[in-house]
């Protein structure tokens, strides 16, 4: 199985070598800024990586991406696009507020999993949308889940200022769109004292492990991965393309749901606020989640370390404003290139697979590979 | 013959990275001369023709074109020396006129008036009669290829290559074309013949190179030498002969057929018109046609990739079934091979493996939802050395494996699991002699165990020997079952071109609504 080996380091290296890529020109624009590069980046890794309490701080900004970027995953394998991770999110954690704002007094044990469950059935339902407009409409699911997003992050307006409103600034006449400090019992309790890590971190590794297994292990996936692959040959198999279809958006959208609850639960507000447009929620993390999920070649396994690495750069920026005084929007720029870099890196990585015999997709290597262990 | 010969190949090598296609072949074809290249699929022989088109470049070797050595840069270099090809699978426009077609190819300009002339001209000359004016998607097979045909003769080519010519060709209508090569020959055109079917190739050629494994194995003079001696040459042992003992048992109507009607979903198909059949357990039911005469859509129907309106018109032991997704059909024992191996009888980019499970998943391999890939690879296994696939093992990617060896894993697959009824599509084609009657055999033996086989082939060769009784399909229509004992390959020949009771091309002599050629001739 030696083949099998090497394919999948030249599928770690090639990836890996565009970041570093990116992170050089990247140098070249810190040094035009006027700042030193290997100090800024020493500074900005060193936030994010260099203590137990940046590495929770990193941990728990990666949280949604990583929940995002799993989705992702799963929706990339069957073949859908999905752009409507932001309002997934959005509707995941207005369903989820929801359930804690009607049975506030359930106790902890049970209303976390509630609300939980709430926001993945809040964002699968607005992902099978989509879902089912492509699989039986042949809608555009790029359109559909873009102007979904519009649509709920209106939802979210409409709602925050309307019938969840916290009472409080109705009465103070602050009128700020969010909601009351949720029941404490809903918190996501914290891991480690006195820093922000909690519960989400273990959810979102377990939600990561779990499409894992969905993926490679079980008959669902294989049909999702059979559909994404061919869907002349799945048809003929009597694997049902639409049913499917529908399926990996709705998974996709569960993920996003469940990464909007732990927004929620998670921060420390406990509220649920809106600044107007989705990513005064989100934070972007329904799209990021997506760049989160090519890095990593669309493996959930390998999806964990791509989080970390955009987590830890969304906490090293404001650590590298604050001390290479460089406008922190040059990390927005670093992502961007991050992204070109990696996925014009798909392109040698196929072709480097490719010599001397035909094309093999990286993610037979690792299901072999997952044989193997057995 | 003491002319310098037309065309000259020597030292010709072609290597491709895991195989090498050509290896140092030499042949001589004179003017006016017929010469078959006698060899399996995948023996090398189209690479060898594409290179004398200038399709592929040849690694070593010279072509030695009337006496002067060149180096072919491309197809229209080649049309310019005066080499013309008929390819095996033809490339026209549907949406275009045969006037249109004929054109596209032409290298330099003519009029579309003073070329359908030609077009005329050519046709008449040869028999080979054909209206310019008509499109594309309403020619059948037959007349498709003799679009091409006169499309090479336009250019009065000195050598004309024909790449499996009479795969598509009713036994009528390959007679037809036989003299009009001849004839070609007669006025000194050099032709090329490729081809695997032994009995063609003793009628039709004067001489014979001989590949297998990219190596010439021998020269012949075709008349002179026997089927057997040819076979041995080109496979390099015996035939081997598939046993065929006769079951007594008259079994149940497995697959019932009912007034089964459809439209195609190609806007270029053929409908389905109210065909009824039925198969037994028992016996093997061959469905003899020309392609693109309903046999995808049938298939499609017949499978469930395509439910059909009316439930009724199939069922599988007695129970409609056309509503039925072709999951629920597999569960009521059907097993089925497509004519396209990859992309729908297996998913590329996966493994042989995990291509095992895409319809074999009922034979253990899900336990509360959860993959047994243990079961898969034994069941892989076990494909690969009955149906002697040639790979190195259950975890290479299906990609990997040759056309052949990949029909050869499908039909096994499908084979192994014992299905009360099998559907197969072309079952060999592409595959090697000895795979072939590998496949055949266990047909065969499938069919012996009580199950029903429906076989949908082009190879009236095949059906003939391996099938109980058999049925034409012709324009969409169906014509009653035959037993293969009471027929001959003519009056299928005849059938094939709609010529059956009930069958369209007597529905268009009646009617006279189109004048549209039948099929063939």
């Amino acid at each position: 199985m030696k083949t099998t080996k090497t394919k999948s380091f030249i599928g770690f290296l090639i990836p890996l070598g565009a970041v570093l890529l990116a992170l050089a020109i990247g140098a070249v624009m810190l040094l035009s800024l006027g700042a030193n590069p290997i100090s800024g980046y020493a500074t900005m890794f060193g936030a994010a990586f260099g203590s137990v309490e940046g590495f929770s701080e990193t941990a728990v900004k990666s949280i949604p991406l990583l929940l995002v970027g799993v989705g992702i995953c799963i929706a990339f394998r069957a073949n859908v696009i999905n752009i409507g991770g932001e309002g997934q999110m959005v509707m995941g954690a207005l369903l989820s507020t929801s359930v804690a704002l009607i049975f506030p007094s359930v106790p902890s044990l049970l209303l976390i999993p509630m609300v939980l469950l709430a926001g993945a059935i809040g964002g699968a339902f607005w992902g099978s949308i989509a879902g089912a407009l492509k699989a039986y409409f042949n809608v555009s699911e790029i359109l559909s889940t873009i102007m979904l997003n519009i649509v709920a992050v209106q939802f979210m307006n409409f709602l925050l200022r309307g019938v969840m409103i916290d009472p409080g600034e109705l009465t103070r006449g602050t009128g700020i769109p969010q909601t009351m400090r949720l029941t404490e019992n809903a918190d996501l309790p914290i891991l480690l004292e006195g820093m922000r890590m909690h519960l989400g971190v273990p959810i979102a590794l377990f939600v990561a492990f779990g499409a894992y297994i969905l993926l490679w292990r079980t008959a669902m996936g294989f049909r999702l991965r059979s559909v994404g692959y061919n869907p002349h040959a799945s048809r003929y198999a009597g694997i049902s393309v639409p049913r499917n279809v529908t399926a990996a958006l709705a998974f996709r959208g569960a993920m996003a749901g469940i990464a909007g609850a732990i927004l929620v639960f998670g921060s420390e507000s406990h509220r649920m606020v809106t600044d107007g447009g989705s990513t005064g929620f989100t934070g972007s993390a329904g799209f990021n989640g997506i760049v989160v999920a090519l890095l990593a070649g669309l493996h959930p396994l390998w999806s964990i370390p791509s989080a970390l690495l955009f987590g830890g750069m969304l906490v090293g920026a404001n650590a590298l404003q604050r001390a290479a005084q460089v406008p922190s929007a040059l990390i927005i720029a670093l992502n961007g290139l991050i992204v070109v870099f990696v996925v014009s890196s798909e392109y040698f990585k196929q072709r480097s697979l490719q010599v001397g015999r035909v094309a093999l997709s990286d993610d037979e290597s690792t299901e072999t590979q997952g044989k193997n262990n057995e | 013959m003491s002319e310098a010969p037309r065309l000259q190949l020597k030292g010709m090598t072609k290597i491709y990275p895991s195989v090498i296609a050509n290896d140092s072949i030499d042949m001589s074809i004179a003017p006016g001369e017929i010469h078959a290249v006698l060899g399996e699929n995948g023996a090398g022989k189209s690479t060898l023709m594409k290179a004398i088109y200038g399709v592929v470049k040849p690694d070593r070797g010279q072509i030695i074109w009337n006496g002067e050595a060149v180096a072919i840069q491309n197809p229209a270099h080649a049309r310019r020396l005066g080499i013309g090809m008929v390819f095996q699978h033809f490339s026209l426009f549907e949406t275009l006129t045969v006037t249109e077609n004929i054109a596209l190819a032409m290298d330099d300009y003519t009029s579309m008036e003073s070329l359908a002339g030609r077009i005329e001209e050519v046709s008449g000359e040869y028999g080979l009669p054909l209206d310019p004016g008509q499109l594309i998607y309403s020619l059948s097979v037959g007349l498709r290829q003799r679009v091409e045909i006169i499309r090479c003769l336009l250019q009065q080519p000195k050598l004309l290559i024909m790449d499996e010519p009479t795969s598509v060709l009713t036994p009528q209508a390959v007679r037809k074309m036989f003299e009009t090569l001849r004839r070609l020959a007669d006025e000194g055109c050099s032709i090329l013949y490729i081809s695997h079917k032994l009995d063609e190739i003793m009628e039709l050629c004067h001489s014979a190179t001989i590949i297998r494994g990219g190596k010439v194995t021998g020269y012949a003079v075709p008349a002179d030498e026997t089927a057997t001696s040819l076979a041995r040459m080109m496979i390099g042992k015996e035939i081997p002969v598939c046993s065929r003992q006769r079951p007594v048992v008259d079994g149940e109507r497995c697959l019932e057929v009912r007034n089964l009607s459809k439209s195609s979903a190609d806007q270029f198909g053929t409908d389905l018109k109210a065909i009824s059949f039925s198969v037994k357990g028992g016996e093997i039911l061959g469905v003899a046609g020309i392609s693109g005469n309903g046999q995808q859509e049938l298939l499609y129907a017949l499978s469930g990739e395509r439910l059909v309106d009316d439930r009724d018109s199939i069922a599988i032991h007695g129970e409609s079934v056309g509503h039925l997704n072709p999951d629920e059909r597999r569960n009521r024992g059907l097993g089925f091979v497509p004519e396209e191996r990859l992309g729908r009888g297996a998913v590329p980019g996966m493994s042989l493996s995990s291509n095992v499970i895409l319809t074999a998943h009922r034979q253990g391999m899900v336990a509360k939802g959860l993959l047994k890939f243990q079961k898969a690879a034994q069941f892989a296994e076990k494909c690969i050395s009955d149906f002697t696939v040639k790979c190195g093992s259950g975890d290479d990617p299906i990609t990997s494996l040759s056309g052949g060896n990949m029909q050869k894993f499908i039909t096994g697959r499908e084979i192994l699991q014992s299905p009360d009824l099998l559907i197969v599509s072309q079952p060999t084609w592409g595959v090697d002699i000895g795979a072939a009657n590998i496949i055949r055999q266990s047909m065969i033996d499938l069919r012996n165990n009580g199950s029903a086989v429906l076989v949908v082939s082009e190879e009236l060769d095949e059906l003939l020997e391996i099938c109980d009784r058999l049925i034409v399909i012709a324009e969409g229509y169906v014509s009653s079952s035959v037993n293969v004992n009471d027929t001959s390959k003519e009056e299928i020949g005849l059938w094939m071109s709609g010529m059956f009771p009930g069958g369209p091309a007597t529905d268009t002599f009646n009617e006279a609504t189109h004048n549209q050629e039948s099929h063939g001739c």
